[in-house]
């Protein structure tokens, strides 16, 4: 108990509150504007923090990444433009959902659930972090490539309508994902010697152009004016989500528990999290049909993932200074600095300061919702701008936030070309989340792949060896054959009926 | 654009998957080992193969209808495909002129063009285009610290 | 009067023209200066950067952002430091990936495209296996490596072609043999590779010791040796190479801050003396302490020459390994 009232006591003083409070206003404006990441969020908080106490330091960066992947979702409802690939996963039902009026259900239960997920989360990194630290460290490449192939069985349910235009767009991202120099053999591949195309595609531009720019061309070219999108219902934004916890308690828990589970693994992290998530959803849903024409029920669960993906990564991070990705990687560096080193030790050797970060994490996910309310609120007016002077202003934010994301023109170049490819993939009913999917996918697949061949010398079968890598792969060959052993015991059964 | 049949996106799948195969055809193997750096592009592209022909063969069908590609509705409305293209345009000339005369006239003057194009009314498009052009430059260059373009002999705009 | 408007401007522009240089270099610097990283954040380099980029601000008096321009294995970010305008508002870490991307045919860029301004630090490489490995001393690992068959042990710790893919490919060389003698399994950096020793995966880890050090502390991961001259400060018990197994091969992996080639004299020699004392302050020493990162001073001339003799080395190594083309 004494712990606990040392830890709060370095917690509750006005100054580690007031930095809370300014790197919460911080990351909500940082990730509510596309092409700027949480992981942006960190670094240019990392010079300031040199000048802090280790509690306030990595008290303001929990909170700056906690608010960031909330706000991505704020233009990713309001403007179709997912701030990170985490957010894409349920892009489609958020904005649908803005455009017949209802972006305060939408945000609110981004809001909501992003909370309970990262309040899930933390109680997780709270009591289980160092045997689960355990387990992620069991986990090798035979294991993360069979967990990608899952990720990518997904692409069958998050493709609305016809699955061979679903495949096709897989194949886009999937190909999009093989540009450029970083994969397994360091070859340069399909780059024409440019050196921009040598570094890849970058994920932000590319997803800002299929997504944002080409719904800004089909605005302007929509034959039959767009109608101004209705106000809210004033339904309050906290008031809906009430109802949609007490509707989809099971998908909250399940998107939470996911979520926490992949956050953990270093090789998989939040943007598959979510994804994965929304893929749950819908398989198990009552209403599949509904799912990416403005429903609220995958939202819940990938929001709820997402956010607990966010403090799962945290275990591998605290445990065994093992960055799960890029924010928990500036974290580890911050913590060697501040003298919390990261180990087994670390809940013995620094037990106030570590449970001080967990009462922080508590904090930054309670602060989220009144913050949280007030970008909601404060959004709304550009819901009420009319189309003709809108879309210029989003154009000049997908401009900037193209640039943003590696200071470079070409990621404009790359912007421009992808929403033209988006707004001929949208016209022929192709749609974009599996060439996303792909993209976040295609380049794990490859690297999973080539690496456990190398080490199986070859050898397919190595892909079983490993117990948590066979059971895995078993599962993964079962989900792909369960329709078709339907399919064959449903006929079997006709043919008898028949004779 | 252009609107196509499945009978053509087949043919255009099997197409690039084709290609993708030629175009990965001088990648070898890693020293030693049985894969590298083609591995992951045949295996899209022979993908792309199967997709390709399994569209052909459902629709051949229907092959009538699948024949002939139409054209978007406003492909035919002047007003819209200017639009559309004053759209890529602003896209286009800040990729040209940013670097030269600086994000703020930029950003403002292609801005207050594409939002008469797309008929605002002058005035407030002179106000919008005007704001946002401010709050992006400070919000992105001052706040948060990005090099946005800035000009050489328009320095005094910042 | 249209005669005396056009003389005068004519006047003030020619005063302009004169003074302009004089005042850029008296002035220097009057806005804020650009750091570019060609590296992610999160990673060693970007972390470097941007402690070296504060105490630059503080001691310059303008500020110093830090850009990442990722990509392309560090072609990208190096290119853009490279082709930047020389008039020190754009300055760079260039880190040891320069002797290599001409050799592996990536880029025509070369350590010459760049004025070196400071090394403000070195890490030298290391051996290190997970702690169910069988070999507990660097002796016994060498042996196995030796004995068995070629490609039945496995190593990672960054992508093919990478610095520690070479360091090992080198120290394999120095005991006469092959240079793929032990499987290079491509990992995307350090921590994955880690990571996935541990795991089981592959069976030893020849990254800086620096990159292994949670782990170590908590006793997941055993150093074996260190690929330097002589035993590194913060790990006293790791043998060097020479003296576990008499190999003479010692790697350092260094960071740079270097401008575009071309910057006037003057501001170099501002900058080169504004990193000296940022160097030589009190958090830097502190910063790179905890994060178990090697200090290494080196001025102006001492790092082209480091940075000039290891591109010689690497090649020679590179092409022996069948990595450069």
């Amino acid at each position: 108990m004494l712990i606990l009232e040392q830890a709060a006591a370095l917690v509750f003083q006005p100054y580690v509150l007031g930095v809370i409070l300014a790197s919460a206003a911080f990351g909500m404006l940082v990730g509510a504007i596309p092409g700027l990441t949480a992981t942006m969020a960190t670094a240019l908080l990392v010079p300031m923090t040199f000048f802090m106490d280790p509690v306030p330091a990595i008290a303001s960066i929990v909170t700056a990444t906690a608010m960031a992947i909330f706000a991505g979702d704020i233009p990713a409802a309001l403007l179709r433009m997912p701030g990170t690939p985490a957010n894409a996963a349920y892009v489609e039902d958020a904005y649908r959902m803005t455009q017949s009026g209802r972006s305060d259900e939408a945000l609110g239960a981004a809001l909501v659930f992003s909370a309970i997920g990262g309040l899930f989360g933390s109680f997780v990194l709270m009591t289980l972090a160092p045997a689960l630290a355990e387990v992620a460290l069991k986990f090798s490449s035979e294991e993360y490539f069979w967990l990608v192939v899952l990720g990518l069985s997904c692409a069958v349910f998050v493709t609305p309508g016809s699955p061979t235009r679903g495949l096709i767009s897989l194949l886009i991202g999937l190909f999009v994902a093989t540009i450029g120099i970083e994969n397994p053999a360091g070859e340069a591949r399909f780059s024409f010697g440019n050196l921009e195309l040598l570094a890849g595609v970058q994920f932000i531009p590319a997803m800002i152009g299929l997504f944002a720019v080409s719904e800004v061309l089909r605005t302007v070219t929509a034959t039959i004016p767009r109608q101004k999108i209705p106000r809210s219902d004033g339904h309050g934004i906290f008031k809906t989500q009430w109802q949609n916890l007490k509707k989809y308690p099971v998908q909250t828990a399940r998107g939470s528990i996911t979520g926490t589970a992949l956050g953990i693994l270093p090789g998989a992290g939040a943007d598959i999290a979510a994804w994965i998530s929304y893929a749950i959803s819908k398989r198990f849903s009552k209403q599949k049909d509904k799912f990416g024409k403005g429903h609220v029920e995958g939202l819940v669960e990938a929001g709820a993932s997402n956010n607990s993906a966010v403090s799962g990564a945290w275990i591998p991070a605290l445990v065994f200074g093992i960055p799960g990705d890029s924010i928990t990687a500036i974290v580890i560096g911050v913590l060697y600095i501040k003298g919390i080193n990261p180990g087994p030790t670390i809940f013995i050797n620094d037990p106030q300061s570590i449970y001080a970060i967990f009462m922080v994490f508590i904090l930054a996910n309670l602060i989220m919702l009144p913050l949280g309310w007030l970008a909601i609120r404060g959004a709304r007016p550009l819901l009420s701008i009319p189309p003709s002077t809108l879309m210029p202003m989003i154009l000049i934010f997908c401009i900037v936030g193209a640039f943003a994301i590696n200071n470079s023109m070409a990621g404009i170049v790359m912007m421009l070309i992808f929403g033209i490819i988006g707004f001929f993939m949208e016209e022929n009913d192709i749609p974009i989340a599996p060439a996303i999917l792909g993209m976040v996918l295609g380049p794990m697949l490859e690297q999973n792949f080539i690496t456990s061949m190398i080490k199986g010398d070859g050898n397919f079968l190595h892909f079983f060896e490993r117990p948590i890598a066979g059971g895995l792969g078993a599962l993964t060959i079962l989900i792909w054959l369960l329709p078709v052993l339907m399919l064959v015991l449903r006929r079997g059964r006709k043919t008898q009926a028949i004779a | 654009m252009i609107k196509l049949s499945e009978l053509h996106l087949g043919v255009l799948t099997a197409l690039g998957g084709i290609a993708l195969l030629l175009a990965s055809a001088h990648f070898v193997p890693m020293p030693g080992q049985a894969y590298g750096a083609g591995t992951m592009p045949r295996l899209i592209g022979w993908s792309a193969i199967l997709l390709g022909a399994f569209m052909v063969a459902t629709s051949l069908r229907h092959l009538p209808d699948m024949l002939k590609p139409h054209l978007s509705d406003w492909v035919y409305k002047p007003r819209l495909a200017l639009a559309a293209l004053a759209v890529i345009a602003t896209i286009v000339s800040y990729i040209v002129f940013a670097d030269w005369l600086g994000f703020i006239p930029v950003s403002f003057v292609s801005l207050f063009v594409l939002m008469l194009v797309l008929r605002t009314r002058p005035l407030t498009a002179l106000f919008a285009s005007a704001v946002s052009t401010l709050v992006v430059y400070y919000g992105f260059s001052r706040l948060l610290m990005v090099p946005l373009p800035r000009s050489e002999f328009l320095s005094f705009l910042g | 009067m249209l005669r005396r408007t056009l003389l005068c401007s004519a006047l003030s522009l020619a005063a302009v023209a004169v003074a302009t240089p004089v005042l850029a270099q008296s002035d220097y610097p009057n806005r804020p200066i650009q750091m570019i990283v060609p590296w992610g954040a999160g990673g060693g380099t970007d972390a470097v950067a941007r402690i070296i980029g504060t105490l630059l601000q503080q001691e310059l008096g303008v500020p110093v952002n830090v850009v990442n321009r990722t990509g392309g294995s560090g072609v990208v970010g190096h290119s853009a430091i490279a082709t930047a305008k020389p008039d020190g508002y754009t300055i760079g870490v260039v880190t040891i990936e320069i002797d290599m991307m001409h050799w592996q045919g990536l880029t025509d860029l070369t350590y010459k495209d760049f004025d070196f301004l400071a090394m403000v630090n070195a890490d030298p490489g290391g051996v290190m296996v997970s702690v169910d490995s069988p070999f507990k001393t660097l002796p016994e690992l060498l042996t196995a490596i030796k004995e068995k068959p070629a490609g039945s042990l496995k190593a990672s710790g960054t992508g093919q072609g990478g610095i520690w893919h070479l360091g090992l490919a080198g120290w394999m060389m120095s005991h006469g043999l092959k240079p793929d003698q032990v499987t290079w399994v491509p990992s995307q950096g350090a921590a994955p590779g880690i990571t996935d020793m541990v795991a089981g995966g592959v069976d030893l880890v020849p990254t800086s010791l620096a990159e292994g050090r949670s782990m170590i502390d908590a006793k997941r991961v055993l150093p074996l040796g260190s690929m330097s001259p002589e035993r590194q400060e913060l790990f006293p018990d790791v043998p060097t190479l020479k003296e576990a197994v008499e190999s003479d091969w010692t790697l350092a992996v260094w960071r740079t801050v270097a401008a575009p080639k071309g910057i006037p004299e003057d501001v170099a020699t501002k900058l080169g003396a504004a990193l000296e004392k940022a160097y030589n302050s009190e958090e830097y020493k502190k910063f790179m302490n905890e994060r178990g990162y090697g200090m290494r001073w080196a001025d102006a001339v001492e790092t082209t020459r480091i940075v000039s003799e290891d591109d010689a080395t690497l090649g020679k190594i590179m092409k022996e390994a069948g990595l450069a083309k």
